[in-house]
């Protein structure tokens, strides 16, 4: 008897180790979060560094009285730049002290901005900006409209961040100027110095800019905002992709259809819209049960808005609309495992974890729904979901 | 948040910056075979874009191989610089992700070698210590602590294969080629790793319940 259960155990291991280790994966990805190395290492590679381990080969040892002195002194060093790195930037609008959350017009004249860390930004031009937060370590400055002048003083930690409109370019030290043209959506930046990483909109992943350089670039939209007013028609909306909800439930989620005369003005709305009016007119979009219209909306969000948290939100949605409407689970899937990777401290993190482990789950992906579910019991044990999880864990097949 | 509204009386030419060259915008994904063609030319942008892809995944393996080690940052690092100065001899310049996870496994084995190597040296003479221990634990759990002790008595290799395939749920395939063996030796040796970790798993009471049917996630 002891042999049977013996062996009925040994037949079931490997999938008890396939557990422990989602689990232990699932733990490790926390602390790997918390942990945080990513972002110092890059630093360290953009600025050359070598690893720390090649520095301290064969390094001699010196007497312990030296190594107490040198310890006394880099602790003291560390103490007073410990004390001088927490406190955040000051600036000055002209002669007058600015606080974070102010907001700055020039009108004939450049208004000049100064920085405790030496930084100077001139706003040109009738431009407007807000300085949206102050940090240690460098400032976000919001440029609403017009030119701006700028000259970052570089640091070691140096993390300056300009936002115009969706664009946003990052700086470590350099002398650029830069044009924003909030009706045309268009951003010009132009390096003297240095070199800037500009990120947003149609941009995808961050492009460098480096001195001599300039970036043109327009987030404008292509088709809608050239529609004039006289011409536009209500457009054709094509009929909704076919549905896994009962006509019940549709009715719940669908109670009326907008207007096909409002159509127009939402879409040239859309135009000029943020990514918090956009994702409001897919969002509406999606409640009306027009849920092409809204897939196209969060779509158009993504590409206009891609690093921002309605982009992350709108990934939610068009994993919830490919799970409830269409019932493409791995599609499903994938989005919400996207969120997931956008927003990980999002509102929406506990039911995303859910509806991803279901849709690995419907889909058949065992190996991925055992991950997802490894995750979703470690954080959520009395969750929507854990009972499913548990199901998962302990080997129950799609 | 204050408003404010400011004149200044300073004229300064706001034609200080001149544009001179125009750069055209790629507005795609740069694929790997021409990510790998700028990293050879040692392209700044290329080695951000290179980390930005690649970074999480590397790391990932990093964790999975050596557990829960403040160095791995050190080692993300230096997986890093070596793909820098390794992508001229990179064999097929359109699979970068493999060949990265490559480098990944060899850097953890290394890494793996020498600290093994220093608890014996610990024995004879006195050694540099390895930087702090960071604190994990509230993130890290007791399983998963056990879980590398265990793994930290294992011969190298097959550590390695088992947080591969355990761990990071890497497919057969790619775990042969990661660590250089043939599909058929890494499954052999795999099943060793399992059967030795079993063995030792067993002995370690937080573990213990883990492996035995019906006690791993406790009904809510």
């Amino acid at each position: 008897m002891a042999g049977l259960v013996n062996r009925d155990r040994s037949a079931k291991e490997p999938a008890q180790l396939r557990a422990l280790g989602a689990r232990a994966s699932a733990s490790l990805e926390s602390a790997c979060e918390a942990f945080g190395a990513a972002e110092r290492v890059r630093a360290r590679i953009l600025r050359g560094d070598l690893p720390r381990d090649a520095l301290r080969v064969e390094r001699f040892r010196p007497r312990l009285a030296v190594v107490a002195a040198a310890a006394l002194v880099a602790f003291t060093v560390l103490v007073s730049l410990q004390f001088a790195s927490v406190r955040p930037l000051t600036f000055h609008a002209s002669l007058v002290t600015g606080h974070e959350g102010d907001f700055i017009a020039a009108s004939a004249a450049p208004v000049p901005l100064t920085f405790s860390d030496g930084t100077s930004l001139r706003v040109l031009d009738s431009a407007q900006v807000r300085v949206a937060e102050l940090r240690s370590d460098g400032a976000r400055v919001v440029l609403e409209h017009g030119r701006i002048e700028a000259h970052v003083i570089h640091r070691s930690d140096t993390r300056w961040t300009i936002n115009a409109g969706p664009f946003e370019v990052r700086v470590t030290g350099t002398r650029f100027a830069l044009d924003w043209d909030a009706s045309s959506q268009a951003m010009v930046v132009t390096l003297v110095e240095g070199a800037v990483e500009v990120s947003g909109c149609r941009l995808g992943e961050a492009r460098r800019v480096a001195a001599g350089e300039t970036l043109r670039v327009s987030c404008a939209p292509v088709v809608v905002a050239e529609v004039p007013p006289s011409a536009a028609l209500p457009k054709e909306t094509p009929p909704p992709a076919p549905t896994a909800l009962s006509p019940a439930e549709r009715r719940t989620v669908a109670p009326t259809k907008p207007d096909k005369a409002e159509l127009p003005r939402i879409e040239r709305a859309r135009g000029t819209a943020d990514a918090d009016s956009l994702l409001k007119l897919a969002n509406d979009a999606r409640y009306s049960g027009d849920f092409v219209a809204a897939r196209e909306r969060f779509t158009d969000l993504r590409g206009r808005f891609p690093a921002s948290a309605p982009a992350a939100l709108a990934a939610f949605e068009l994993g919830r609309m490919a799970f409830d409407v269409d019932a493409d689970y791995r599609t499903a899937g994938d989005w919400f495992d996207r969120y997931l990777n956008e927003a990980p401290r999002g509102g929406l993190t506990r039911e995303a974890q859910g509806r991803l482990l279901e849709a690995r789950f419907r889909s058949k992906d065992a190996d991925r729904a055992l991950r997802a579910a490894a995750k979703y019991l470690l954080a959520y044990p009395e969750g929507p979901h854990a009972r499913l999880a548990r199901r998962v864990l302990d080997g129950e097949a799609p | 948040m204050g408003v404010v509204l400011l004149r200044s009386s300073e004229n300064t030419s706001a034609d200080a910056l001149v544009p001179s060259v125009v750069v055209p915008l790629p507005s795609r994904a740069v694929p790997d075979a021409e990510l790998a063609a700028a990293l050879r030319r040692g392209d700044d942008h290329a080695r951000a874009t290179f980390f930005d892809r690649y970074s999480a995944s590397v790391e990932k393996v990093l964790w999975g191989v050596l557990g829960p080690e403040p160095e791995v940052e050190d080692l993300l690092h230096e997986v890093f610089l070596r793909a820098f100065a390794g992508v001229d001899k990179i064999d097929d310049p359109s699979r970068l992700k493999s060949w990265l996870t490559g480098i990944a496994v060899l850097t953890a084995r290394e890494w793996i070698r020498k600290k093994t190597r220093r608890r014996w040296l610990s024995f004879v003479a006195e050694v540099p210590e390895p930087p702090q221990r960071a604190q994990f634990s509230e993130e890290v759990h007791e399983a998963t602590r056990e879980t590398y002790v265990v793994l930290g008595n294992m011969k190298e290799e097959e550590r390695v294969l088992f947080s591969l395939r355990f761990i990071e749920g890497m497919e057969m395939a790619e775990i042969a080629v990661a660590c250089d063996l043939s599909l058929s030796t890494a499954k052999r040796r795999l099943k060793a790793a399992e059967e030795h970790f079993l063995s030792r798993a067993r002995r370690v009471p937080a573990l213990r319940e883990w492996l035995s049917e019906g006690g791993r996630w406790p009904a809510s």
